[in-house]
C-alpha cells in the first residue's frame, strides 16, 4: 500500500490508485477496498493530513463517499453527498446500520432531516430526494484537534 | 467544537418520538383496505369504491388547476397524531378508462420529491393498472430513497386527475405491492421500509418539486444500485436502467396545461397552534388569473440539487430548500435552547423567538425571512387538537442544511418551478414567494 505523503499542517492532496484501506465506521482499515468495490465506486482518492487520512470515491450514480481514518488506520467518519444514498448498512457497518434504522423507525414521521445522537454514535441525514447529504461519526474516536465539522 | 457528551441514552425515542408521546398514540393502527376517509373537512366525497368519476377530486370553485389542501388527523387507519402534513385527494383511473377510477384521499403534497407514490393497500383494484414493462416485457419495480429510508414497489401506469385535470398514462410508484414483496438487499441497505400508511403519514405522496422524473438521466444511462430493477415474474428484481420516459414522473409535467409548476397557498397560522386549516394546490405558474406570479420573487435553486443558500446568524447554509414534506423547521441553532425528554431535537426557548434569514438564490437574488421559533413542549402540549404549528423548529445538527418545512407555507403563495419549464418569472428550476 502507497503510503501517502504528509504534512504537518493542512491537506495534501496524494493521488493513490492503489488499494488502500477501506471499510465500515469503527473498523479497521483492511488490505481491501472492500466498500469501494461492493458499492461500484470510482478509484480511490486518498487526502492525508496530520492526523487522519480521507479517502474519497465515487458512486456510478454521483454520489461523493468519505471515509476518515485514523493515522491507526480505524475509520472515524464517513460521509455522503449525492443524488442517491449509498449503502448505508455497508458504509455503518451492520451494528450501526442497525441502530440508525431502528432510530428511524421510532421517531414517526417528520419528513426532514435524521439525527441519531447517541455517545457511541451520530448519524445525520439530511437533503431530499435527488438530493442528499450525511455524516457519521463515533464521537469518541475523533483524533485531537478534528471538529466534527471537518466531516463534510 | 460540540462536546461529545451523552446526549441522551434514549436517543431512540427522541425526536420526532413527540408525536408518539405528547399525542395519544396506540401504535401503529392496522392497514385499511380502503382509502376513504370522512374525517377531512373539504367534504371529499372519496368513497373508497370503484366508480365512475361523477365524482372528481375536489376542486375549488370552477378553476379545473386548483385542488383544496387540507391538514387533518390523517388518513384512516393511522392512530398516532400527525401535525403540518398538507394532504390532497387524487382520483385515479386504469390508463384510458373512465370506469373502475377510485378516489385517494390523504395524499401528501410534497415539494420535496418527484412524482406520485400510493400504498398499495389503500388500491381497490390495483392489477387494473398496468405494469410499465422493459423492451423484454419484464416489469419494472424501484426503490426510491428518502433520508432515512426508502419505498420499495412496483412502477405501474394509470390516469391521475387532481382537480379538474388529468395526466395520461402517468408512470407511477405502488409502493408495498404484493406482488412485488421481496426487496433486494441494494434497496434494503439504504435505511428503513417507509413502505405503510403508517409509516409516510399518508395514503401516498403527490410529489410536484422542480425535477421532471425521480432519478432523470442517470438512471436511464446504466442501471444504478438501489434505485431502479427489472423483475422476473414476481420476486427476482435485479438492477436496471429505465428510459427517462417510464421513470415515476412528476404529475405536473404530465398535465395538458398548468403544467411549468404549482402554487402552494396556506393561509397563516397563529402561534399555538391551529386545526382545520384548508388552503390550495394550483397547478402552473403564470397561466392563469390564479397562479400569477405578482410580486414573488423569483430565486434560482441548483440544477441538479434544487437547493439555494439561507444565511442565519452569519453562517451561511449552502444545502437550503424549500420543502412542504417536511414537517417543521429544521436547522442547526446551537444558540437556541433544545427540548429535552420526549421532544428532544426540536427547540424549547423560553420564550418565543423572532428570527431572521437572508435567502440567496443562484441567480443573485436575495430575500429576507422572518420566522418565530417557540417552545415546541409547551407549544404541543398546549394544543393537543391542533394539527397546524407555524412556530415549531428542530435541529438538523450538520452546518450547511436549512429545511424551511412547511411552516415556511404558512402565510405566503410559494412557487415552485418545474426544471426546464419556460415561466413568467423565468425559465425553472426556481422557487418564488
Amino acid at each position: 500500500m502507497k503510503n501517502a505523503r504528509r504534512h504537518p499542517a493542512g491537506l495534501l492532496l496524494a493521488l493513490t490508485l492503489s488499494s488502500p484501506a477501506m471499510a465500515a465506521l469503527g473498523s479497521s482499515a483492511g488490505s481491501v477496498d472492500t466498500d469501494r468495490q461492493q458499492m461500484h465506486a470510482s478509484a480511490l482518492r486518498s487526502t492525508s493530513g496530520g492526523t487522519y487520512t480521507v479517502h474519497e470515491y465515487t458512486l456510478d450514480s454521483g454520489t461523493v463517499v468519505r471515509e476518515y481514518a485514523q493515522s491507526s488506520g480505524m475509520v472515524f467518519a464517513v460521509s455522503w453527498e449525492g443524488p442517491v444514498m449509498p449503502n448505508l448498512q455497508q458504509l455503518l457497518g451492520s451494528e450501526h446500520f442497525t441502530t440508525f434504522t431502528a432510530a428511524a423507525r421510532s421517531r414517526g414521521r417528520s419528513g426532514g432531516p435524521m439525527v441519531l445522537q447517541q455517545s457511541g454514535l451520530v448519524v445525520r441525514s439530511t437533503g431530499h430526494m435527488r438530493a442528499f447529504a450525511g455524516q457519521a461519526y463515533l464521537p469518541g474516536q475523533l483524533p485531537q484537534g478534528v471538529s466534527i465539522e471537518d466531516i463534510r | 467544537m460540540k462536546t461529545f457528551a451523552d446526549i441522551g441514552r434514549h436517543a431512540s425515542r427522541h425526536l420526532w418520538a413527540v408525536l408518539a408521546t405528547v399525542f395519544l398514540v396506540a401504535g401503529c393502527g392496522g392497514g385499511s383496505s380502503g382509502s376513504s376517509s370522512s374525517s377531512t373537512s373539504t367534504g371529499s366525497t372519496g368513497s373508497g369504491t370503484t366508480t365512475t368519476p361523477t365524482t372528481t377530486t375536489p376542486a375549488t370553485g370552477s378553476d379545473t388547476n386548483v385542488v383544496a389542501i387540507t391538514l387533518d388527523s390523517g388518513p384512516a387507519g393511522v392512530s398516532s397524531r400527525l401535525a403540518n402534513i398538507p394532504y390532497v385527494s387524487v382520483t385515479v383511473c386504469p390508463p384510458g378508462s373512465t370506469s373502475g377510477c377510485q378516489v385517494i384521499d390523504h395524499v401528501i403534497v410534497d415539494t420535496g420529491s418527484y412524482g406520485l407514490r400510493l400504498v398499495a393497500s389503500v388500491l381497490n383494484n390495483l392489477s387494473s393498472l398496468p405494469l410499465q414493462q422493459n423492451v423484454g416485457g419484464s416489469p419494472y419495480a424501484e426503490c426510491a430513497q428518502f433520508v432515512s429510508g426508502y419505498t420499495w414497489g412496483s412502477v405501474r401506469t394509470a390516469d391521475l386527475t387532481v382537480g379538474g385535470l388529468t395526466a395520461s398514462s402517468l408512470p407511477l410508484q405502488v409502493i408495498a405491492d404484493p406482488s412485488f414483496s421481496s426487496v433486494p438487499s441494494s434497496c434494503s441497505s439504504t435505511g428503513t421500509n417507509q413502505g405503510t400508511v403508517s409509516a409516510l403519514g399518508g395514503n401516498g405522496i403527490l410529489g410536484v418539486g422542480s425535477f421532471l422524473q425521480d432519478c432523470g438521466s442517470a438512471c436511464a444511462s446504466q442501471a444504478i444500485a438501489g434505485t431502479y430493477y427489472a423483475c422476473t415474474i414476481n420476486t427476482f428484481c435485479s438492477s436496471s436502467a429505465i428510459p427517462l420516459a417510464q421513470q415515476v414522473a412528476n404529475p405536473v409535467a404530465r398535465l395538458p396545461s398548468d403544467n411549468n409548476g404549482v402554487l402552494v397557498k396556506l393561509p397563516a397560522v397563529a402561534t399555538g397552534g391551529a386545526s382545520g386549516v384548508t388552503g390550495s394546490l394550483i397547478f402552473g405558474i403564470g397561466t392563469r388569473s390564479n397562479n400569477a406570479l405578482g410580486t414573488a420573487t423569483v430565486y434560482g435553486i441548483g440544477s441538479t440539487t434544487g437547493y439555494f443558500t439561507t444565511v442565519y446568524n452569519a453562517r451561511s447554509y449552502s444545502r437550503a430548500f424549500l420543502d412542504s414534506g417536511s414537517n417543521f423547521y429544521f436547522f442547526n441553532d446551537s444558540t437556541l435552547t433544545a427540548c429535552t425528554g420526549s421532544t428532544s431535537g426540536f427547540y424549547c426557548p423560553a420564550a418565543t423567538r423572532s428570527l431572521t434569514a437572508q435567502i440567496q438564490g443562484t441567480n443573485s437574488a436575495t430575500g429576507t425571512v422572518n420566522f418565530s421559533i417557540a417552545n415546541a413542549t409547551s407549544t404541543f402540549n398546549a394544543n393537543p387538537n391542533a394539527n397546524a404549528f407555524s412556530d415549531i423548529g428542530a435541529t438538523s445538527s450538520d452546518t450547511s442544511s436549512f429545511d424551511w418545512g412547511l411552516p415556511f407555507f404558512f402565510g405566503r403563495s410559494v412557487f415552485t418551478a418545474l426544471e426546464g419549464a419556460s415561466t413568467p418569472g423565468g425559465t425553472g428550476p426556481y422557487v418564488a414567494f
